[in-house]
């Protein structure tokens, strides 16, 4: 059964999914944060796609029974299917690069047996610098204390 | 005051459930790792005097935890939070 409020067993099916069908994506935005450590609080899961129209990427849509739902004029493309309404699609990153080079700029992450791509801190607050948008302005000086505690700190981290 | 339970200390007697909507957290720490990080955030704050203690904490405590884990708390208090708005 899925979690309520966490992370639902869907979306971590679903990024293993993702991931076994070798699927170029990378998790981006707070979530991203979250993953390596800051203590944000975060209500989506955002990833970017290199490309929505992967074959890999329609069949990992269909083994996991989620339909893509195109983009429409201000409303950005999305998955339909249970449990998978907080995975949000990227498509671009304010102030960062292609995702062929932001994609070296990102860390690997386990599931299991399976492998996904986060984008690094440092990465991350260059966005939300370059994106400006008030949320990202509350969240920079707690995003950057978390990259130099990572820097500094003598705790075993991954 | 610390009650002792199994595996560590529940510092509020709650068993970790004193936030409406949190489950019982999966970081239990005992008194001595409690005195090691705080030692460790008190050396990263000399070394960072700008930054923010409660952030160091926090992190210090994310970093104990698995990624996994850390993407559950964060989406646990977010998704929680637009809940109990509803």
């Amino acid at each position: 059964m899925d979690e309520v409020y966490g992370l639902t067993n869907s979306e971590i099916a679903f990024l293993r999914l993702l991931a076994a069908h070798r699927v170029p994506f990378m998790v981006v935005g707070l979530s991203a944060a979250a993953l390596q450590g800051a203590p944000v609080v975060t209500q989506d899961v955002d990833l970017w796609f290199k490309q929505l129209d992967d074959p890999n990427l329609k069949d990992a849509i269909r083994e996991a029974h989620v339909a893509y739902v195109a983009p429409q004029i201000e409303n950005p493309p999305m998955f339909a299917g249970k449990g998978l309404d907080q995975i949000d699609i990227v498509v671009h990153m304010s102030g960062l690069g292609s995702f062929d080079e932001e994609y070296e700029h990102t860390i690997p992450l386990k599931i299991g047996t399976d492998v996904i791509r986060v984008l690094k801190l440092e990465r991350i607050i260059a966005s939300k610098q370059a994106a400006r948008r008030e949320k990202d302005l509350v969240n920079l000086p707690i995003l950057m204390d978390v990259l130099r505690t990572r820097q500094h700190s003598n705790e075993h981290h991954d | 005051m610390l009650k002792k339970k199994k595996g560590g200390y529940d510092e509020r007697g709650d068993g970790g459930m004193g936030d409406a909507v949190e489950k019982p957290s999966d970081l239990s720490l005992d008194v001595e790792e409690i005195g090691r990080l705080r030692a460790e955030c008190d050396r990263l704050m000399r070394v960072m005097p700008d930054a923010d203690r409660h952030t160091v904490w926090h992190t210090l405590l994310m970093l104990r935890l698995s990624p996994l884990d850390r993407l559950r708390r964060s989406l646990l208090r977010g998704r929680g939070l637009r809940a109990n708005k509803l």
